[in-house]
């Protein structure tokens, strides 16, 4: 029997299935927790644990799908490797004067003459002596090289010259050459900054990629597992690992882009809203005629927009895991930081009830009640005095962070070090969750339900609510994000972003539709016009008042809770090339722009009959080295044109865009 | 409104250089301030002609006469409104696209931007996309303004835009184009900001942007 092996490393949990690849059913499913430190553990325990049940053995799997958090929490957390970004015929004055620089990631940047103009023509030689210079400098101080030219989209050969440089220069005794990507091999489109800002932060997550890669290689070898390695790009779509490798940029938002792909899988849905609810983060996204839409815009990571196209994914820091406290108003406030739940907490370490009911018995500070820290590994780099002093009361086991504040002496101060402290991952909050509401109303038993149940009791008082009625608002409270993020998102999407809290009247009707002013004359309702199809592990209890809000259908699939696993191995292998022509000198003649140069023709026609004509060959070749089998190849073209004013003739041509595109499944060998 | 800001705006309107800036002296002679002359009489003067010559009641030789008003009265205010520090509507830079030698209608824009507290950039006819983005650097403009009276040369306001795009800037300016051929689907087109069909509009789309 041949089964698919799915894998996704989420904020919190890593999942893993095994689709049988003759019926295409899901046959296995497990979690285990994402190990941010070395991902390899977390996936290794998930791939063992999904083959305990028998299902299926190792030695049957064809496929192994990978989505991975990794460059999308790189990127946002700034870490990568030294690299150098080499710069053709870009004006530092002008990134200078509009405060462009910071854009540019690399602390290195080379400013190279050459470059070239709108229509492809060359502006300056290129500086290859300049050129020659700055590689052999860098060489042996950088781990990759990424370059950019001024308008290289429509000229790619002073960016290929560079890369054939580096490539020259910067070969090891083993044969192989250092990294690098040109801006033209990642876009087709205008804007050499973000060009530059895309190019750069390839380059420096290759060897993080790399390392990856590496570590799930020698995990699946370890269980006897030889299959092909795939990775989800964040457009759904897969590559293999090796072209990941190169490409790296390409799999942010590989986890939102792979649980559309699994929630269309698994609900059979063509037109549907997407949540996926996690520990730490919703998605909401759709998906139009059974794919992902994609953000055209590029996909914003952390402080960088990027020139990637991924899904269009609206993420809220909201999850099963959300801390739960009350503000100095007394208010409730869900996330967006995470904690692990009381109840898990408490069945790896008893004491916590103990020290729960302690808490129960005294006067509790405002905001810090129900909260414990704990460790979560060795620091690798050296503490300060304070922090090591702090995790040395953490050595024991976890520590109610009332005590902590009490015994660090420095009072609420300390909670900011706390904060430090889980910023580097070297320690965790735990406190009172969502997920603790619902144990705590006997609606969820996977863990202790004792220790949620005190931690209730202690925040349900400072509220002034009975333990019931605290646990229902904290649910109905996590209900009401979601579906106010999915307000968000469409309102975003169609019109213009709401800020609920700044406009009143906006709020005021929200508040209405959410059911929430029983009271008012005023009756609001919003109705969604597609289902809405709920994946992750705590659906079932969060959803149906979402869609009752939204007056719609709630579909929740079979093996909801791992959809991302099975978005991971059930997606296609998909290339895209897009070839631009343009009227030149009054289309006197016509140039096509491809990504080795430009050529010129008499006629549009000569132009697009050529491109017609060797495109599908190179693309089909690139889908076969990402990995693609059985490949088909669709053309669209779109001719671009303007309508002058009445007495000056015929509309103006302004161009033709030619969009090749290849689709494959993903080879099993 | 007292009475020499409505002389300065009536001698404007009928063209009369000399008599503007004597008035714009007594005005500022009386005590009244430089951006009060300014505003209350040669932007209101301009606004009118700009609202006759969009209903054709004015028409281009009109325009001009008005304008050179207009340039003799800021000659007299233009050194104390820099004085006086006080904020002009916004840096626009104009040009006719590459290939493209009329200047009528770019300059009746440029004076009417001018008329209405803009600070004009111009850089004249034949300008190629690089010289735009150069001059963005340069200036760092709110605004820039394109025109091109051709059918062949129209398709070179998309290369400007495309420049721009290029240079990451295009998101920091406006783009609005105009010109006797052009129309405001081909501007949507092309990606520009805004359409103007004549000199008069320009200034309420300009104003529609800084505004």
């Amino acid at each position: 029997m041949a089964v698919t092996l799915g894998i996704d490393t989420g904020g919190t949990y890593t999942d893993a299935v095994l689709v049988d690849q003759a019926s295409g059913t899901v046959i296995a499913g497990a979690k285990a927790l994402t190990t941010y430190h070395d991902l390899s553990i977390g996936i290794g325990e998930a791939v063992t644990a999904v083959f305990d049940g028998q299902a299926a053995s190792p030695a049957d799997v064809s496929l192994v799908g990978l989505s991975t958090t990794l460059a999308t929490n790189a990127i946002v957390e700034g870490r990568g490797s030294p690299l150098c970004l080499l710069l053709i015929g870009y004006d530092p004055a002008l990134l200078q004067q509009y405060g462009l620089e910071r854009d540019l990631v690399a602390q290195d940047v080379v400013y190279l003459r050459g470059g070239h103009d709108g229509a492809g023509n060359e502006v300056e030689p290129l500086d290859e002596v300049a050129a020659r210079e700055a590689i052999l400098a860098r060489r042996g101080r950088v781990e990759a090289y990424a370059v950019s030219g001024y308008f290289g989209v429509r000229n790619p050969a002073h960016e290929l010259r560079v890369r054939a440089l580096v490539e020259e220069l910067t070969t090891h005794a083993d044969g192989k050459p250092l990294p690098v990507t040109c801006g033209h091999e990642l876009t087709t489109r205008l804007n050499a900054v973000r060009r530059a800002t895309t190019v750069a932060l390839n380059a420096r997550l290759i060897p993080l990629l790399r390392e990856l890669i590496a570590t799930v290689r020698r995990t699946l070898d370890a269980l006897s597992i030889a299959a092909p390695l795939m990775v989800v790009k964040g457009d759904g779509s897969l590559v293999r690992a090796e072209w990941a490798i190169r490409r790296p940029i390409e799999t942010i938002l590989s986890g939102p882009a792979a649980s559309v792909v699994g929630a269309w899988y698994l609900a059979g849905c063509r037109d549907v809203w997407m949540v996926d609810m996690g520990g730490t983060t919703t998605d909401i996204a759709v998906l139009r005629d059974g794919h992902p839409r994609l953000n055209s815009a590029g996909a914003q990571v952390g402080r960088w927009r990027t020139m990637v196209e991924a899904v269009d994914a609206h993420t809220v820091g909201l999850g099963g895991d959300s801390l739960v406290r009350l503000d100095a108003e007394g208010r409730l406030v869900i996330g967006p930081r995470r904690a692990v739940p009381l109840c898990m907490l408490s069945s790896e370490y008893p004491g916590v009830v103990d020290a729960l009911r302690r808490q129960a018995g005294a006067r509790q500070r405002d905001g810090l009640a129900a909260q414990f820290v704990l460790a979560q590994r060795r620091a690798a780099s050296e503490l300060s005095e304070a922090d090591q002093a702090l995790m040395q009361h953490l050595d024991g086991g976890p520590q109610p962070l009332t005590a902590l504040v009490e015994k660090l002496r420095y009072g609420s101060l300390a909670v900011r070090q706390i904060e430090g402290l889980e910023a580097r991952r070297l320690v965790l909050r735990a406190g009172f969750t969502p997920t603790d509401a619902l144990h705590a109303l006997g609606r969820f038993e996977r863990w202790n339900a004792a220790a949620s149940r005190i931690g209730a009791e202690l925040l349900a008082r400072q509220a002034g609510l009975s333990p019931e009625a605290f646990c229902e608002r904290v649910v109905s409270g996590v209900s009401n994000r979601v579906t106010t993020a999915l307000v968000s998102k469409l309102l975003s999407d169609e019109a213009a972003p709401p800020d609920w809290k700044r406009e009143n009247a906006a709020a005021a009707l929200l508040a209405r539709a959410l059911g929430d002013e029983p009271a008012s004359d005023l009756d609001c309702q919003l109705a969604l016009r597609q289902p809405i199809v709920a994946v992750g592990a705590p659906v079932e209890a969060y959803m149906p008042r979402v869609v009752r809000q939204l007056h719609t259908e709630l579909i929740i699939p079979p093996h909801a809770e791992v959809a991302n696993a099975v978005g991971a191995v059930v997606g296609s292998v998909v290339q895209q090339l897009q070839a631009t022509i343009r009227p030149l000198d009054g289309e006197q003649y016509f140039r096509l722009h491809l990504p080795d140069g430009v050529h010129d023709f008499g006629t549009l026609e000569a132009g697009v009959a050529y491109a017609r004509q060797v495109v599908p060959d190179r693309l089909k070749a690139l889908a076969r080295q990402a990995g693609a089998d059985h490949v088909e190849i669709h053309t669209s073209r779109v001719d671009q044109s303007a309508p002058v004013q009445a007495a000056w003739g015929q509309p103006i041509y302004l161009g033709t865009q030619l969009t090749f595109t290849a689709v494959g499944r993903p080879a099993l060998t | 409104m007292s009475e020499i800001l409505q002389k300065i705006a009536s001698s404007l309107y009928a063209g009369e250089a000399a008599t503007v800036a004597d008035l714009v002296q007594q005005a500022l002679d009386q005590g009244i301030a430089p951006q009060d002359v300014l505003s209350g009489g040669l932007i209101a003067g301009m606004d009118e002609v700009g609202k006759d010559f969009k209903d054709g009641i004015l028409f281009v030789p009109e325009v001009l006469i008005a304008a050179r008003a207009m340039h003799a009265g800021m000659g007299v205010l233009r050194p104390l409104l820099v004085a006086g520090d006080i904020p002009g509507a916004g840096k626009c830079v104009v040009g006719t696209v590459q290939g493209d030698l009329h200047d009528i209608g770019k300059n009746l824009v440029r004076m009417m931007l001018e008329g209405a507290g803009f600070e004009m950039i111009d850089l004249g006819t034949d300008v190629r996309p690089e010289a735009f983005v150069d001059a963005v650097r340069k200036h760092q403009p709110r605004i820039v303004g394109l025109s091109a009276l051709l059918t062949t040369t129209m398709v070179n306001m998309k290369s400007i835009i495309e420049a721009l795009e290029e240079a990451g800037v295009r998101g920091s300016v406006k783009v609005m184009v105009g010109g006797a051929p052009v129309t405001a689907a081909f501007a949507r087109e092309i990606g520009a900001d805004g359409y103007a069909p004549d000199a008069a509009t320009a200034v309420d789309v300009a104003r529609g942007f800084v505004g």
